[in-house]
């Protein structure tokens, strides 16, 4: 008996009972769909996980001067020679020292007290924060360049009770191109009198940095290193008074090559008298837990698969059952057990091969259904940065047509040998 | 006369056939000895439950007998594995049934030739020599026909010529015009004598029609599970 006559007879039983059949390779795309889908939306969770994981945020290690209260290490500086001996290290791209500075700020007739200003060098800025308008500051300019938040804005008030206001979102300017007056310190400082004041830096409002979202626009201000530095060494009386070391940082970003060594960075530098800390642990629950809600659905899949494969069995046996006669006039005609035993698989095969197939295709479709904007979504549990854009590799596919078959042929075996156990007496029994 | 043809093609010695059924044990078939030459055509006739059937199936290897010998073309069917017999009914065996038992989703051309595909034949010759078989039955208008689309005499040609494609040695024939006509009938009966005259082959047909059984070289009567008369004729 040739293969084709084995699949041209399947064929013809699946279709004299079409109904039945479409019905079970119903209950094959099914699964066959859950288990395309899911597994795509943990490949799609992973994929932008892992494009996560690449950005500078994961392989960063904070780096803080010595911690006072351990003895004998506090002659360790977070300085120059430290931000050199640091970059010498192994698996270390590279160094980012910051200085933080404390600046009272005027536009206008509005003032702001406390503002942060954090100097990082020019340079490394396009890492580390993202623009919403305008450019990054130079390092060449001659007046100080920032870029702040637009949470900034709300600092400035121009009396103390605009604090209260929730609702308050300050000055209403073109904060892009403005000029803010800085001074270092704060107010207590600068209105004592046994301090030297403060010189007045007009800083140039060159960038208005990206907000994480509406809700929680970014407080932050960002000016080049070295005017930062030329600001404190400028003011040294006063940074005394403010306790601030001019040569020191207060904090460092090193780099490591790969997530992988953060760990082992942490703790060499540990080992130097620093502090050093990452959000690697934290990303490495998030990862497990992520992985373990693939896991489960995969699970959610293979359930929903072995549902379809009892609905093949059921099938396949009522169809067993229901041609027992033919069966029976099949072994009288001289049909052997296996050329009967093959021809079950094989239908059971098709049942799996035509739902594996339309379950691809509605995969497919249901996929570009899915697929959200670049937005941040949550979706059965799992996180996407950037939204659902379900990838659907060749080779799931492949996978997923190849499980639907293996399942319909597994499902099909305990009908098959049903079948060859018919007796051929019951063809003769009119 | 071929000298071969002095050994019978089938020899049944001391067949007994009993049913367990759950109170009392039937005897079907009692000591049954029988000799059948190659190329006979013989008739076995009883009524309803005489074990005419059972007779059949037993010689076809489609049960086992509960003891006896069957012995057809000098091999023990008797001792053969389900496996041997069916490769044995695949090359020496034909059978006709009484309810035609053709496939509904196959054309008569395609019912015709269904043995040749179990021997492993291709479409395009199988579907040939079917094409033969059937026009020799005068049924080559009907090639393509579904068997709901024939008439039962139609049926039954066409669950003759599928029995005897393979050209086998024996022809066995249950009942083959009980769900017939006269007109049909007689077409039949006149059908598988023209086989064993043509063809040498040998043909047990069982039937409780003794007007049909006549045509046959010999008829054996069965009567509760015991052949009771043996008419020979011709021979």
């Amino acid at each position: 008996m040739k293969i084709y006559d084995t699949v041209y007879l399947a064929a013809l039983n699946l279709y004299r009972r079409w109904v039945r059949s479409l019905l079970t390779v119903v209950g094959v795309v099914i699964g066959t769909c859950s288990i395309i889908l899911m597994v795509s939306i943990g490949l799609t969770n992973l994929a932008q996980f892992d494009k996560m994981l690449e950005s500078a945020e994961f392989t960063q290690i904070q780096v803080v001067g010595p911690n006072y209260g351990s003895e004998g290490r506090s002659s360790i500086k977070l300085d120059d020679a430290a931000i050199k001996a640091l970059g010498n290290l192994d698996h270390v791209n590279k160094v980012v020292p910051t200085k933080n500075l404390l600046m009272y700020g005027e536009i206008g007739n509005y003032y702001a007290n406390y503002l942060n200003v954090m100097a990082v060098p020019a340079g490394e800025l396009p890492y580390m924060v993202e623009l919403k308008e305008g450019r990054y500051p130079s390092e060449n300019s001659s007046m100080p360049e920032v870029i702040i938040g637009m949470g900034v804005a709300r600092q400035f008030i121009q009396d103390e009770s605009d604090y209260q206001d929730r609702e308050y979102q300050g000055p209403s300017i073109d904060w892009l191109n403005s000029t803010i007056d800085l001074y270092y310190g704060d107010k207590d400082i600068l209105d004592n009198s046994d301090v030297p004041s403060s010189r007045r830096y007009k800083a140039r409002v060159v960038g208005i940095i990206k907000d994480e979202d509406d809700k929680n626009p970014s407080y932050a201000i960002y000016m080049d290193l070295d005017k930062g530095k030329n600001i404190l060494q400028n003011n040294y009386k006063l940074a005394k008074a403010l306790n601030q070391q001019i040569n020191t940082y207060e904090l460092v970003y090193v780099y490591a090559s790969t997530m992988d060594k953060v760990r082992d960075l942490i703790e060499l530098i540990k080992d130097y008298g620093f502090e050093a800390y990452s959000q690697t642990e934290w990303i490495e629950g998030l990862l497990k837990q992520q992985r373990s809600q693939q896991g489960q659905l995969a699970a959610i899949g293979l359930i929903s698969l072995v549902v379809s494969a009892i609905g093949i069995a059921n099938t396949m046996m009522t169809g067993v059952l229901e041609r027992r006669r033919e069966i029976g006039i099949m072994k009288v005609i001289g049909f052997s057990l296996e050329k009967i035993r093959f021809l079950f698989l094989v239908e059971a095969a098709m049942i799996g091969f035509l739902g594996g197939m339309a379950g691809m295709l509605f995969s497919h479709l249901f996929a570009y259904i899915l697929s959200t904007k670049a937005e941040e979504t949550i979706f059965l549990g799992m996180y996407f940065s950037a939204g659902i854009k379900m990838i659907i590799p060749i080779w799931l596919d492949l996978t997923a047509i190849g499980v639907s078959i293996i399942v319909g042929i597994i499902a099909g075996i305990l009908p098959a040998n049903r079948a060859t156990k018919m007796s051929p007496l019951d063809a003769i029994k009119a | 006369m071929d000298s071969k043809k002095l050994e019978p093609i089938i020899v049944v010695r001391n067949l007994t056939k009993i049913y367990r059924t759950r109170k009392i044990p039937l005897k079907a078939l009692t000591s049954v000895d029988l000799d059948i030459m190659p190329g006979e055509f013989v008739a076995i006739v009883g009524t309803s439950g005489s074990g005419k059937s059972t007779l059949l199936s037993l010689l076809a290897g489609l049960e086992p007998p509960s003891t006896g010998r069957i012995i057809i073309k000098g091999r023990s069917i008797h001792r053969m594995s389900e496996k041997q017999l069916v490769g044995f009914r695949l090359k020496h065996i034909g059978f006709v049934f009484q309810s035609f038992n053709l496939f509904d989703m196959l054309t008569a051309q395609e019912n015709v030739a269904l043995p040749l595909m179990a021997q492993g034949v291709g479409r395009q010759e199988r579907m040939e020599r079917a094409k033969q078989l059937l026009t020799l039955f005068g049924l080559e208008k009907h090639l393509h026909h579904k068997p709901r689309e024939l008439s039962g005499g139609q049926q039954q040609r066409v669950s003759i010529a599928r029995a005897i494609i393979g050209n086998p040695d024996i022809l066995f024939a249950d009942e083959p015009t009980g769900n017939l006509d006269s007109k049909n009938a007689d077409q039949i009966t006149d059908i598988l004598r023209d086989i064993s005259i043509k063809n040498g082959t040998t043909i047990l047909m069982v039937t409780h029609d003794m007007e049909k059984a006549a045509k046959a070289d010999r008829i054996i009567c069965i009567e509760d599970g015991r052949i009771v008369d043996r008419e020979e004729k011709g021979l």
